[in-house]
């Protein structure tokens, strides 16, 4: 059996004036001949610097330290090369790259022109490395394109790639790659910015495909789901260097090395018994006792403030507050008609008694499961200018349509859904970054009672603007690089003039180590921290106001897996021990399964079904939540992917779902009970049939 | 899928190599040195890299800290004039006479007339070796109006001459000239700047804070001042100036005449640049805490973007330096006896002067020189502005 690729103590450097560092240190595998070969590992562990330099595309600052990369092209047997011996623009190896070594990268979008029709580029390709004509690259290009699944081959040459959705790009950016029959595929991070069912699909595709075209596939991943579901062998990279390299199966089964075991467990899987913890390769535990103190102290202070307005003033200030109580009442009254979500006012009826004692309200857990938000049929729309000279001709996009969500004290309600789902413009609507056109938002106040969001201005939010905090998705761009951290983490408490100085520098101080950061960081910018300590960062700005409600927005989806494994645990470790109230948001449904008591899935504006989270998992009643369900890949060799089963095409496409779930022009279903807690979105009344 | 007979490649290879995972958190020395820096550290080791920038702002801050002491580098008073000596052609200076050292020196000149074309010819006369004196006591001054004085770095032998960049009309020294015009020329630049900064900002912050329609208006305004052709434009502006204002009230006058028309690039950069920080998450992230617009402006907006408007203030300063000069050389802007290059220039109007005298067109050579080293530094600013890419 001929090796189709060996890599032999490559070392790759990297030289800027300040440093030079070695990326990639004396790297050793090989690929057999139609084998698939994972690559393993964090960012910054050097895994694309080695796909780079199989490809000779190492950026102008790096250079082949070392080592060899020999590549033995099938097609012309005898022959061997060493790649890490040409030079990148030479003649031979424009050859080998594209022709015998192809590549895909991870944004379909950005690696395909925008303004050449799919068909162009493709030809190109081929034309570049074999000697056809015109009309003969065309019949390869749609012959390829026909291959990786496109419905009509022939009309797709003629289409641009902003004419596709993203799995159709992807898939024009494989057959782009693939047209030359190479001997190996490069495959960097390919499903990484796709949803879970498009990451499935590709998945297989690019399985098919290598079966078909009997090539090598050398992938290059994060995702041990992925890896275990697609590779042969596996090479585990960590800081440049190969820490554990072997067969797929004996790795799984008994993890040699320390790294290795620990990203394993780092990924949350849907088998995990309550309370099984995952375990992050570097774990803090956050100290909370000091805050927690200070935030007694702080409830002292607030109640003996509240003693004093008592005497006067007080009931003068409660009005305005009786009269939404009494519109909190009326849609309780609504929320009978099996549309609304879950009902808290039996739980409030018991807990009302708590409310006369304001002294460590928010710690009594007799407060668990008060709602502290309630949204109903909460709808935005917005304008897309079509055509017309003026945006005379104005469509709109229902971004959000009819949410109902309620979201109890303490409790961690996930939200998940695949991009453009609307879960972040819902998520925005809440904390009234921009208004909805319809429906009510309803928030427990610190007076205690429901309160209404829509339709207050900026001044009169600024009470709630305290109590829900927002925790961004990305940790890159959501800390003003200019402020140090201890400005970054103060600031919320100086817009609301929380306490003195003095009060705030020591807040600052706990929340440090609430959230396991060494105090002596906080002079530092945020360039110098990485992805997980500036997410950390985020958590204990969000904190320091001491909020009712926090929404997390895909707080972990930019991180690696086993820094997020620490920020989940950090996030679990908080809302134990301050009694928090999360709405969690994220595509990742494991990680929604380890975080959430109840989940909500979300898709084209609509939440299709609710549920407590193991009813959830056991039995999905959507068709759109059994599609997600599917296309998960698990870290583990015992439950591969069903491929068979994954759908091609759109399956969060409302109107293409089967009939009582289906959603369009003629029919829009309301939420219907299955079981306790259990709601769908379906338009049949004898909904009993199908509740299993 | 394959799976070929296990053989060496099938080997479960496991690193032996100890393992501590804490090790990528520990940082050199010189990676905590660059953790702790501020932006502005950032950015000036970044423009350190940018060898001709860093040129460029040696040479404008050696341009700038000369024009405090404009009196003492120049070897003769601004308006002191050699009747004797009419449009002398620039002397070279000598250190060996005749093979042997002597020192920096002139060679005097011999005076005749061209009787054909009337026109001076000065002929070095090897005889005369006029030294020169340094920290000397030459023509008297005022030292910025506020003190007499006589100390000059170098000045010409006594009843020598030193005429560097040769002399005008009247026989004045273009080279101390050209040092007192620069007193005026490069801080003309700076005044106009300032009122073009201070409105640009203000136009600018507002029509990309607000957008909607306050974004339109400050966008056609912006366009039909663009549109007016700039040079009609200044010339009925300072036609506008009363004749009988002092020199120094036309000076300010046309600055802010240059303020008021190049505004407008100015608040296009600042506008795109809001518009773009205004998506950033940090701006909604401020937003959504509860700060107010002015507090998201102060603290978040502009410091992310104040290095990008030094960068764009640099490189417009060129142009007001530019239009001082076209315009004093059309004979609109500055008067004598006000020096400035533009001044200086508006002597080489003539052809025939210029084409028998061509030093008189030197004056353009700081004015080359001072731009393009704005340019440059502008260039190396912009790519310095935001540390944080790549």
């Amino acid at each position: 059996m001929i090796d189709i690729l060996r890599v032999r103590d490559l070392e790759v450097e990297f030289v800027t004036p300040h440093m030079r560092t070695r990326a990639v240190d004396k790297v050793s595998f090989r690929i057999g001949a139609q084998q698939t070969v994972a690559l393993v590992g964090e960012s910054g562990s050097g895994k694309t610097t080695i796909s780079q330099a199989i490809m000779g595309i190492l950026p102008k600052s790096a250079r082949v330290a070392g080592g060899s990369i020999v590549f033995a092209d099938p097609k012309k047997p005898g022959t061997r090369v060493d790649i890490a011996m040409l030079s990148a623009n030479s003649a031979e190896m424009r050859a080998i790259r594209g022709g015998s070594i192809s590549m895909i990268f991870q944004e379909p979008m950005s690696s395909l022109s925008p303004i050449h029709t799919v068909g162009d580029q493709i030809c190109e390709a081929v034309r570049l490395h074999q000697k056809v004509g015109a009309s003969e690259a065309r019949n390869l290009a749609r012959e390829m394109l026909e291959l990786v699944g496109f419905p009509n081959a022939k009309s797709a040459l003629r289409t641009y790639p902003f004419e596709l959705s993203g799995g159709l790009r992807q898939r024009a950016m494989i057959a782009m790659a693939l047209v030359c029959r190479p001997a190996l595929l490069v495959a960097d991070e390919p499903t990484t910015a796709l949803d879970v069912t498009i990451q499935a699909q590709t998945l297989r595709l690019i399985k098919d495909l290598q079966q078909n075209l009997k090539m090598s596939v050398l992938l290059i991943t994060h995702d041990l789901g992925v890896v275990a579901n697609m590779a042969d062998h596996m090479v585990v990279v960590y800081n440049g260097r190969v820490v554990e390299r072997g067969k797929t199966e004996d790795i799984f089964i008994n993890p040699g090395h320390a790294y290795t075991r620990s990203l394993l467990q780092a990924v949350p899987h849907f088998d995990m018994a309550p309370g099984e913890r995952l375990t992050p390769l570097r774990d803090i535990k956050p100290r909370t006792d000091g805050l927690l103190t200070l935030v007694d102290k702080f409830d002292r202070k607030m109640a003996r403030l509240e003693q004093q307005a008592n005497a006067g003033p007080k009931h003068a200030r409660m009005g305005p507050v009786a009269g939404h109580s009494t519109r909190d009442g009326v849609h309780g009254g609504a929320g009978a008609d099996a549309n609304s979500p879950p009902n808290y006012s039996a739980d409030q009826a018991n807990t009302g008694p708590d409310g006369a004692e304001p002294v460590n309200r928010r710690l009594s857990e007799g407060m668990r499961g008060e709602a502290v938000l309630a949204v109903s049929h909460l709808s935005k729309s917005f304008p897309v200018r079509k055509s017309g000279w003026f945006g005379m001709d104005e469509r709109r996009i229902e971004a959000v349509s009819d949410v109902s969500l309620t979201v109890g004290r303490g409790e961690c309600v996930g939200l998940v859904g695949e991009s453009g789902c609307g879960k972040t413009t819902l998520s925005k609507l809440i904390m009234r970054a921009m208004a909805p056109d319809s429906g009510s938002i309803l928030f427990r106040g610190e007076s205690g009672q429901m309160t209404e969001l829509v339709g207050l201005d900026e001044d009169r939010l600024a009470p709630y603007r305290k109590r829900i905090q927002f925790v961004f998705q990305d940790p890159f761009s959501s800390l003003n690089p200019r402020m140090t951290v201890q400005d970054l983490i103060s600031e919320p408490m100086l817009i609301h003039g929380v306490g003195t100085s003095a009060y705030r520098r020591k807040m600052v101080l706990e929340l440090m180590e609430v959230v396991g950061l060494d105090p002596r960081f906080l002079n530092r910018y945020p360039h110098s921290f990485s992805g997980g300590q500036r997410q950390r960062i985020g958590i204990a700005r969000a904190l320091c106001l001491r909020p009712d409600l926090l929404i997390l927005d895909e707080p972990t989806s930019a991180l690696d897996v086993s820094v997020q494994a620490q920020i989940l645990n950090l996030l679990k470790d908080l809302q134990r021990d301050l009694n928090l109230t999360y709405l969690f948001i994220s595509h990742n449904l494991a990680v929604i399964d380890y975080m959430a008591d109840r989940i909500a899935v979300m898709c084209a504006g609509r939440i299709v079904e609710s549920a407590p989270r193991a009813s959830l998992f056991r039995n999905p009643a959507h068709p759109y939540t059994q599609a997600l369900l599917n296309a998960v890949p698990y870290a583990d060799l015992d439950h591969p992917l069903d491929f068979s089963k994954i759908i091609d095409g759109k399956c969060s496409d409302p109107a293409a779902w089967p009939t009582p779930f289906t959603v369009d022009r003629m029919s829009s279903p309301p939420m219907v009970q299955l079981a306790e807690d259990h709601f769908v979105r379906m338009s049949r009344p004898d909904y009993q049939e199908i509740a299993v | 899928m394959s799976r070929h007979t296990p053989d060496r490649s099938d080997e479960h290879f496991v690193d032996t190599q100890p393992f501590d995972p804490w090790d990528k958190e520990e940082l050199s020395p010189a990676q905590e040195k660059y953790f702790l820096a501020s932006q502005w550290k950032l950015i000036w080791w970044r423009l350190k890299q940018h060898r001709l920038a860093l040129i460029s702002l040696i040479i404008l801050a050696i341009m700038y800290s000369a024009i405090f002491i404009v009196e003492f580098l120049a070897p003769y008073a601004q308006e002191s004039r050699d009747s004797q000596n009419i449009h002398h052609p620039p002397q070279g200076i000598h250190l060996f006479d005749d093979g042997s050292f002597v020192g920096p020196f002139t060679y005097g000149t011999d005076f005749s007339i061209d009787m054909e074309t009337l026109k001076p010819i000065y002929t070095p006369n090897p005889e005369k070796i006029d030294r020169l004196r340094f920290l000397c006591s030459g023509d008297k001054y005022e030292f910025w109006g506020l003190f007499d004085a006589s100390l000059h770095l170098v000045c010409p032998a006594k009843d020598g001459t030193l005429f560097l960049l040769g002399t005008d009309r009247l026989g004045r020294d273009m080279f101390s000239r050209i040092i007192y015009g620069a007193r005026i020329s490069l801080t003309i630049g700076l005044v106009g700047i300032a009122v073009s900064f201070v409105l640009g900002v203000l136009i600018g912050g507002a029509a990309g804070y607000f957008g909607g329609w306050v974004d339109s208006c400050v966008q056609r305004v912006i366009e039909v001042i663009r549109s007016l052709p700039e040079i009609p434009l200044w010339m009925a502006l300072s036609a506008a100036l009363p004749v009988t204002w002092s020199p120094v009230l036309i000076y300010f006058g046309i600055t802010i005449i240059l303020g008021l028309i190049d505004w407008t690039g100015l608040a296009r950069a600042v506008r795109s640049k809001f518009l773009a920080l205004r998506e950033e998450d940090y701006a909604l992230a401020a937003r959504l805490t509860g700060a107010t617009p002015k507090r998201i402006i102060a603290r978040h907006l502009l410091p992310n973007f104040a290095s990008h408007l030094i960068a764009s203030v640099t490189l417009s300063i060129p142009n007001m330096i530019l239009g001082e000069t076209a315009l004093s050389f059309l004979g609109l802007g500055l008067r004598p006896p006000v020096t400035s290059w533009g001044v200086l220039l508006n002597e080489a109007q003539n052809i025939n002067a210029v084409a028998v005298y061509p030093w008189l067109m030197l004056p353009v050579v700081p004015v080359i020189i001072v731009v393009l080293a704005f340019n440059f530094l502008g260039d190396g600013l912009r790519d310095a502005a935001d540390p944080y890419k790549n």
